[in-house]
């Protein structure tokens, strides 16, 4: 199992470079034929903060009390909302990371390993370019800079290898058996509801809090929402970092576990 | 020092049909047997030389594709072994790499990127790969909009960028006007004549070009081996084995 994972780093080391062009490529072709390939990125995330805020703030306005947070509810939503995005958009993304480039993997002899990383690095410009905005609203909105944003890049990264290891894992299964995609693409619909982005999970019952402790996405979320809108540590809360690391492990153990046994059928497979 | 760049040992390749989905993931986890096997390859023993031109004929699921991506690195054999020494370089897909709603010239950067040709090495050849792939004035067209055979040129011309010991090829430049095709194979041809040193294995270019160009030839029949030697006699044996006029 480490050499399949020493083997995946060394791969995505020797090709950084290939890996990186890729990652640009993979957002061009999203918009491709398109004149405002950067407008239409962020059109889309942009336009639903402001959709959840006003149907929130104002059809919903008991939900918006927030406990704890230094910044207006707007603010709180809106980061949330922004790291959410990312992994919203890799887990369906991430899934078809492999099937999308079959043809590379079966036809050339390209080194499908930095594929997943490719894809999750692509989503990661977007991700920097709506934490600017988020960042730009939450200082417009009268919050002072501070040193808990400094956990900001820490919580990226977390999201970044969580990212990869999904795409791996998700995209080698959604290979070999194809009913796997669609699977995820009606748990995407629910993944929203089910990860405490639009309401405050500190303020459920101990039991919701602890069903929550295992849901990694609502870790992420939480984070960035802790760094800027509520002011607390990483190391604060040992127990949700425990946990979140259970499960980001348990990710990595699977998408190894899959690599190793498939990554030689997959050209057999893939198209 | 030994001269050999490929080595292949009893090789077997198997590709496995299940009847759906589940069936398929059920035999690759745990091993249930599929509701049919094809031997694509079987028992394939073969060692190639630094700087011999080799031709592999055989029809369709002969096996040659699977014999030329196993050598390749890409397709994983079921049983033997695979020995390469060098840098390979092979032109299996015309579209690999290549999407036809962006523009040419992204197109010619991201099959660069593919196949891992260095961006300053296109930077460097880029007027001459515009020339060749006759895209002057669709450089900012979409590939779909730009003359027929563009992709065939285009690949073509970023692929012969490529520093390589071993080349192998898989795909032939049938695609667009005989004139385009014509010019695909004499820039192969120079490229040929220009790099003794490299190894060559083709496997489409028919009969004519084989005789010309290789001095080896391997002939294959139902994914076994039926001759390996001197091309003139691989095509006699090809002609028979597969009742060619």
């Amino acid at each position: 199992m480490i050499q399949a994972l020493i083997n995946i780093i060394k791969t995505n080391i020797k090709h950084r470079d290939q890996m990186w062009e890729m990652a640009k490529n993979h957002q061009k072709k999203q918009y491709r034929g398109s004149d405002m390939v950067l407008l239409w990125a962020f059109a889309k995330p942009v336009m639903y903060i402001f959709v959840f805020f006003f149907a929130i703030s104002i059809g919903f306005k008991s939900s918006t009390n927030v406990e704890g947070i230094i910044t207006p509810y707007f603010v709180w939503l809106s980061i949330g909302l922004i790291s959410f995005f990312y992994m919203r958009d890799m887990i369906l993304n991430g899934a078809n990371s492999l099937k999308k480039y079959g043809v590379l993997v079966a036809r050339t002899k390209f080194p499908m390993e930095i594929l997943p990383t490719s894809v999750a690095t692509s989503y990661m410009f977007i991700h920097l370019g709506m934490l600017a905005i988020g960042i730009v609203l939450a200082l417009l909105f009268r919050t002072p800079p501070s040193i808990y944003w400094l956990q900001i890049p820490f919580y990226m990264l977390l999201m970044y290898i969580m990212a990869i290891f999904w795409s791996l894992a998700t995209g080698i299964i959604s290979v070999i058996y194809r009913d796997f995609y669609n699977f995820l693409q009606v748990a995407n619909q629910a993944v929203f509801w089910l990860s405490a982005i639009l309401f405050d999970v500190n303020r459920l019952g101990p039991r919701g809090q602890t069903a929550f402790l295992f849901n990694p996405i609502t870790y992420i979320v939480e984070g960035y929402r802790n760094a800027i809108c509520r002011h607390v540590w990483f190391w604060e809360e040992p127990v949700k970092l425990g946990c979140f690391l259970l499960m980001l492990f348990v990710m990595i153990f699977v998408a190894l576990l899959m690599y190793r046994k498939l990554r030689k059928r997959l050209p057999d497979v893939i198209v | 020092m030994s001269n050999k760049v490929v080595e292949l040992k009893n090789i077997n390749k198997e590709y496995y049909i299940y009847k759906n989905n589940f069936g398929r993931i059920l035999g690759i986890l745990f091993g249930k047997k599929p509701s049919e096997t094809i031997y694509a390859l079987k028992n394939v023993s073969l060692t190639i030389e630094k700087g011999e031109r080799v031709y592999v004929f055989g029809k369709i699921n002969s096996g040659v594709s699977t014999l030329q991506k196993i050598m390749a690195g890409i397709v994983y054999p079921t049983s033997g072994k695979v020995i390469t020494n060098g840098e390979i370089n092979c032109y299996f897909g015309k579209a690999a790499g290549f999407d036809n709603e962006m523009t040419c010239m992204d197109n010619m950067y991201m099959r660069a990127n593919v196949i891992g040709v260095p961006k300053e090495v296109i930077k460097e050849h880029e007027e001459e790969i515009v020339e060749f792939a006759e895209i002057e004035n669709y450089k900012n067209i979409a590939l779909k909009q730009a003359l027929k055979g563009t992709p065939a040129r285009l690949g073509l011309a970023v692929h012969l960028l490529k520093d390589t010991d071993i080349y192998l090829m898989d795909e032939n430049f049938s695609q667009g006007a005989v004139e385009s095709k014509q010019k695909c194979e004499a820039r192969f041809n120079e490229y040929i004549e220009a790099h003794p040193e490299t190894t060559f294995i083709i496997s489409v270019l028919g009969i004519p070009w084989a005789k010309k160009h290789c001095d080896r030839g391997i002939v294959l029949y139902k994914g076994e081996i039926v001759f390996d030697g001197p091309i003139e006699e691989a095509v006699q044996e090809y002609k028979e084995k597969y009742n060619k006029a």
